[in-house]
């Protein structure tokens, strides 16, 4: 008997909010420029951090591959006798700050300058050979990651009597680094200021709907209504707007990143490349869609709290 | 039913709406809350629903102290309360079935239960035939009795009317009436404040008199017995 009221009472709570929400889905509808204003206010504030985050990913990607591919290249004096250059390699493969180490000899180094350069019929008529013996040399990693590290390394390799000259530019992955830092940064500062933004945007939103029917919640509190039955249909609107709102910021930040991503591979096409900019992940396009959800529920919340007597 | 102990209500400012009022009504009792405007009938009316609360005193509801009711619990004391109110009151984007309605979707009654009641609450007043309606194309008269079954339609143990007649002309005023009298004779009880003395001539019954927020006579039905000096001479 008891378990029957029960389940009745479930049953008349679902009810309850299908109703409201059915109720407040159709009065978003009923109002379609009033909604899709604030729609489009929550997808801006949420689709500009997005953006700077998924163009955060890139860079970040990007750079963690040319720390991947990261080399010092060692040119020999060309004086230099092939057993002692073949030496040299040996205790270059025994430093402990070195992952890799090849050893490409002038004739390979000619050879391969020939076919990349393009240059081939003119070093045909060369009297000698003018490269010297290489070594690329593959740091380790924490020397990698450290820009100091890594300069200081190349100082002292570049200070041993065998080597000529040592090249190691950082200097522009440092940059793309920065970049990448910048837009990190960029995204959580937006982030937090146009996150604030929605909060404010679906508060006033509601605010606007509170004042709108603040008769019709007086008579409702005249007849019993609970605080949450009141709340209800705005709750189910912050949600509403908080799920579209998240959606559309989501459509926006991909056809901005598709946009971009084209520029990028025209880009990367000049330079023999391909790139295909990565976007946010299922996971990540649902957490966006949850704290917006989020945020207009809190929102609403807070206004209702605001507006809410006896 | 309904019992003030000693009740008083002042403003910021230092207004005395209400002063010391004690009185009691039984279950089924219909009774007049009469005064000329200002004299506290409407406060009187909102302490019973407990949208304002006294200053002092204490008030029962079905022997609940409701001025010690906690925020949760004042919606439940207000679902066995009708209101009737003089400017009606009714939600104008919502079709009379829909204002009416109402109580009984706050309450979460099933579909079915809603159209059921809210058809007899409508058929109760006359105006079955202008459900689909909304309140602003419905005359003066026609919007109390939306009132009233709105009211009525989850059947509450009392009724509360603010000079549901004040708007009204006499014959539509008599007409209201009759509805009030109807529903008491269903065993509810009605409180009805108003300052019309005419409706006392269509109906008499036990009036509560208020002047300046002080209860100066409580006047038993006719029949019932002569009148008396404030409820002091009833309670002791």
């Amino acid at each position: 008997m008891a378990e029957n009221r029960k389940s009745a009472g479930r049953e008349r709570l679902i009810l309850q909010h299908w109703r409201v929400f059915r109720r407040s889905f159709l009065s978003l509808l009923s109002s379609p420029f009033r909604t899709c204003l604030t729609l489009a206010v929550i997808a801006v504030s949420l689709a500009v951090p997005m953006t700077f985050y998924v163009l955060y990913l890139n860079a970040a990607m990007v750079t963690a591959r040319l720390n991947d591919t990261c080399q010092i290249s060692l040119y020999l004096h060309r004086e230099l006798p092939r057993e002692k250059a073949e030496a040299f390699t040996e205790r270059m493969r025994s430093d402990p700050q070195i992952r890799t180490v090849r050893f490409i000899p002038r004739e390979e180094g000619i050879v391969e300058f020939s076919r990349l350069s393009g240059f081939a019929e003119p070093i045909r008529y060369l009297a000698e050979n003018p490269l010297p013996d290489v070594l690329v040399v593959t740091p380790a990693e924490e020397i990698v990651a450290d820009q100091n590290a890594a300069e200081s390394m190349l100082r002292r390799l570049n200070a041993l009597e065998e080597v000529e000259q040592g090249k190691f530019d950082l200097m522009w992955v440092k940059r793309l680094k920065g970049i990448a830092s910048l837009m990190r940064n960029l995204a959580i500062s937006l982030g937090i200021m146009l996150l604030a933004g929605v909060i404010l945007t679906v508060a006033n939103t509601v605010r606007i709907n509170v004042m709108y029917h603040r008769e019709e919640i007086m008579v409702m509190k005249f007849f019993g209504a609970t605080d949450s039955f009141i709340a209800r249909p705005y709750v189910y609107s912050g949600i509403l707007l908080g799920f579209f709102g998240g959606l559309l910021a989501w459509w926006v930040n991909e056809f901005f990143v598709l946009c971009a991503s084209y520029i990028v591979n025209e880009l990367a096409e000049l330079y023999g490349e391909k790139y295909e900019m990565s976007l946010l992940s299922f996971w990540e396009t649902s957490a966006v869609v949850v704290v917006s959800i989020l945020l207009s529920v809190v929102a609403t919340k807070l206004t209702l709290m605001r507006y809410s007597d006896r | 039913m309904i019992r003030f102990e000693q009740v008083s209500k002042s403003y910021v400012g230092g207004f005395q709406a209400i002063q010391q009022v004690s009185f009691s009504i039984a279950k089924g009792e219909m009774v007049y809350l009469r005064g000329h405007s200002g004299a506290g009938k409407s406060t009187l009316l909102k302490m019973i629903s407990a949208i304002e609360q006294p200053s002092l005193g204490r008030i029962y509801f079905n022997g609940e102290d409701i001025t010690r009711l906690t925020r949760e619990r004042i919606p439940y004391i207000r679902r066995q309360i009708g209101m009737i109110f003089q400017d009606y009151r009714l939600i104008n984007s919502r079709t009379v079935f829909e204002n009416v309605a109402l109580p009984l979707e706050i309450e979460g009654y099933r579909s079915e239960d809603i159209t059921k009641r809210t058809n007899a609450a409508l058929d109760y007043v006359g105006l079955i035939d202008k459900s689909g309606y909304f309140p602003l194309t419905l005359s003066g008269g026609e919007q109390q009795r939306v009132g009233i079954a709105r009211a009525i339609v989850h059947s509450p143990r009392i009724l509360l009317a603010d000079e549901p007649t004040g708007n009204l002309d006499p014959e539509m005023s008599a007409e209201i009436l009759k509805l009030f009298t109807v529903f008491n004779r269903s065993g509810a009880t009605v409180l009805l404040a108003t300052h019309d003395s005419s409706l006392f001539s269509l109906k008499p019954c036990r009036q509560l008199v208020l002047r300046r927020g002080k209860l100066v006579a409580d006047e038993p039905a006719p029949a019932a017995a002569p009148a008396r000096e404030t409820r002091e001479a009833r309670h002791g």
